[in-house]
């Protein structure tokens, strides 16, 4: 990722890989994902050496937990797991999900029954998902990096990763897919 | 001479009991011509004791009513359509045959038999004197052994022994209900927390309590139980430490832990005769179910359901920032290390000379290796690396124990202030110590520039300066 990038910030200021001019700022939202304030769609024109960009969609591994029907509208999980939305809207959405996604439904039914209950719904719903998709981005993370990959940006819960056009490591990716 | 104005009942067979008491063909004495059904109907039965019994009650059953169900079994010679009309005109004479049965013979075997299944699930189901009354009537008493000692020969009646009832007399009924109802989740919530650490914990806390139990002789169980809990559940290695220093921390699954112990007692639940080898994933998932259906306001639909009280309160939820301080966890270190490493190959890579130059080095020496570590050890005041073990090269780079982990030096102190934020480094086979970074920019140095300051320092006997550029640090960007 680009310079000056810490993680650990609140707000992060990088520079672009392959766009030393660009500076990228990344913001994490209410609810921990990050998202690029400006230039979101940086990495989906094609670079000029040639390489090719790989998107992977870190939300594709929530299919685990809520079922293979769940990103029909990404957007709206997108909203649940970011908090980008406003409060209204986001307890409606939940709450059509809860009443419309059976394994949306079983799996919110475990962590308020099963959760600690010292906590808030709202707190152990986050962390139990943040963490599922840390855990997650981790693992792609990493496997594109053994695979010859280099990490580009993680904006919206996707991972932007270069690739040499001959480099074919990039099929091992769950949730990959070749934009560029 | 006894005269009666009564009709005698005389003794003798029925036409049923004579079908199930006889097995094969009839002979003169039979009272039908079909075969005994005796075996017909002990195939059925799962338990040959109860036979004697069923047929008893079979026998029991008003007879001849298997007739209305019968049939003729020969086709009609003349046009069925026409039969109905012709019922009541029938007569001895006639070529066709009645509507109905004249002679048992004409009966269908597999209607009797129809008919025997029939009589059969009535005993069987038959909640006023059937088959469970019966065996209720014939049951001997089991008599319990004590459970006193492994010489104890005492014995007690079932009937002895405290029941749930007891139990709901003693602590209340609501609390009971409330205990039991608790049980699913506490069992569920000690199992992910067993699940998180990766041991069996309610084995664990079995077998911890028959061990108490052991070591106790009459102590009161509860009290070692609660104080062992606390010293092994909560004994959690915190996150930072390298393993060596535990840390006793009262967490939640402690407190659950502990309800656990105190709930089956009062319930009259004995934990230390529970095989923790039935806490499977397939029992806690049904548990799980069970308990999450059994709550009021599930609303049950045919692909899953949901709960009444969780919509209202998802409705209601509360979104407040201050109340979710939750971020992003950071990119693990083994990330970092990753990105260092394409930097560096891709610092390679470039076409420029200038980059070539200095990055295609040759393999450090063995002893140029043991200089370095040296050289660390006196610069850092870290000896800890010289105590790691056999340090290899793996993959290009210095790893320790079987190649699996980067040797990581930390190397802030060697750094001037204005290259931070780098704390540590990995090093290369080629001899350059580089900084750990999740950015595209990195700093390394060669380890004989570390090497020569700190024999320069071994020779003036001067002090370290605090991350001098004089470490000759440079800056790749790719």
């Amino acid at each position: 990722m680009g310079e000056g990038g810490n993680l650990k910030e609140a707000e992060i200021k990088m520079k672009a890989v392959y766009y030393p001019q660009v500076r990228i700022n990344l913001k994490k939202t209410r609810f921990g994902s990050l998202a690029a304030e400006e230039h979101q769609d940086l990495y989906e024109k094609p670079l000029t050496n040639g390489k090719m960009i790989v998107r992977v969609d870190i939300l594709e591994s929530l299919k685990e937990l809520w079922g293979e029907g769940i990103l029909l509208s990404r957007e709206n999980i997108y909203v649940l797991v970011s908090g980008e939305a406003s409060d209204e809207d986001y307890r409606s959405i939940m709450a059509a999900y809860y009443r419309t996604h059976s394994q949306f439904a079983r799996w919110l039914d475990e962590i308020y029954f099963f959760g600690n209950q010292s906590q808030p719904l709202i707190k152990r719903f986050i962390q139990d998902v943040r963490q599922h998709l840390d855990e997650s981005r981790d693992d792609r993370v990493e496997q594109a990096l053994k695979a010859g990959g280099k990490l580009l940006l993680q904006t919206h819960e996707y991972l932007y990763f270069s690739f040499q056009p001959n480099n074919s490591g990039w099929q091992l990716l769950s949730g990959g897919k070749v934009i560029r | 001479m006894f005269v009666t104005d009564k009709i005698p009942i005389i003794p003798g067979k029925t036409l049923v009991e004579d079908l199930l008491t006889r097995v094969g063909e009839g002979n003169k004495d039979s009272l039908s011509p079909f075969t005994g059904k005796k075996l017909y109907i002990r195939k059925k039965l799962k338990d040959e004791t109860m036979a004697p019994l069923i047929i008893k009650k079979m026998c029991e059953k008003e007879e001849f009513t298997f007739y209305a169900q019968g049939c003729q079994t020969g086709p009609y010679p003349e046009d069925e359509g026409e039969i109905i009309g012709r019922q009541e005109q029938w007569l001895p004479s006639s070529t066709y045959p009645p509507g109905y049965l004249r002679r048992l013979e004409e009966l269908d075997e597999s209607w009797l038999e129809k008919w025997l299944d029939h009589i059969y699930g009535n005993v069987l189901r038959d909640r006023l004197g059937g088959v469970r009354d019966l065996s209720a009537a014939e049951r001997v008493m089991d008599y319990v052994p004590l459970l006193t000692g492994e010489d104890s020969q005492a014995f007690i009646a079932p009937t002895e022994l405290l029941t749930t009832e007891d139990y709901k007399e003693e602590i209340g009924t609501s609390e009971y209900l409330e205990m039991l109802a608790r049980l699913p989740y506490l069992v569920k919530r000690l199992y992910q927390f067993g699940q998180e650490l990766g041991i069996p914990i309610i084995s664990l806390l079995i077998s911890g309590l028959s061990r108490q139990e052991v070591a106790a002789g009459e102590a009161d169980d509860l009290v070692l139980a609660v104080s062992w809990l606390r010293g092994v559940l909560s004994k959690t290695f915190p996150a930072d430490s390298a393993g060596g220093t535990a840390e006793y921390i009262e967490n939640e699954y402690t407190t659950d832990a502990i309800e656990l112990i105190h709930s089956c007692e009062k319930l009259g639940i004995d934990l230390r005769q529970e095989n923790g080898s039935k806490f499977t994933k397939d029992l806690i998932d049904k548990m799980t179910e069970y308990f999450i259906k059994s709550r009021k306001g599930y609303v049950n639909r045919k692909r899953g359901g949901y709960n009444r009280k969780i919509l209202q309160e998802i409705r209601s939820l509360s979104l407040d920032i201050e109340t979710v301080p939750l971020m992003a966890s950071p990119i693990n270190e083994e990330y970092s290390i990753y990105n260092t490493m394409t930097i560096i190959e891709e610092g390679r890579c470039l076409s420029k000379e200038r980059e070539t130059d200095r990055f295609s080095r040759l393999p450090m020496t063995a002893k140029e290796k043991v200089d370095f570590l040296v050289a660390y050890a006196f610069l850092t005041k870290d000896i800890s690396i010289l105590n790691k073990g056999r340090l290899m090269l793996r993959d290009g780079y210095l790893c320790a124990g079987d190649g699996d982990e980067f040797v990581v030096f930390q190397v802030e102190a060697l750094l001037p202030p204005e290259k931070l934020p780098c704390y540590q480094g990995i090093l290369t086979e080629t001899g350059l110590l580089v900084c750990i970074s999740a950015t595209n920019t990195t700093y390394f140095t060669t380890i004989q520039n570390l090497i020569e300051y700190k024999e320069r320092l071994h020779e003036t006997g001067g002090s370290r300066q605090a991350g001098g550029e004089i470490l000759g640090w440079e800056k790749v960007v790719i």
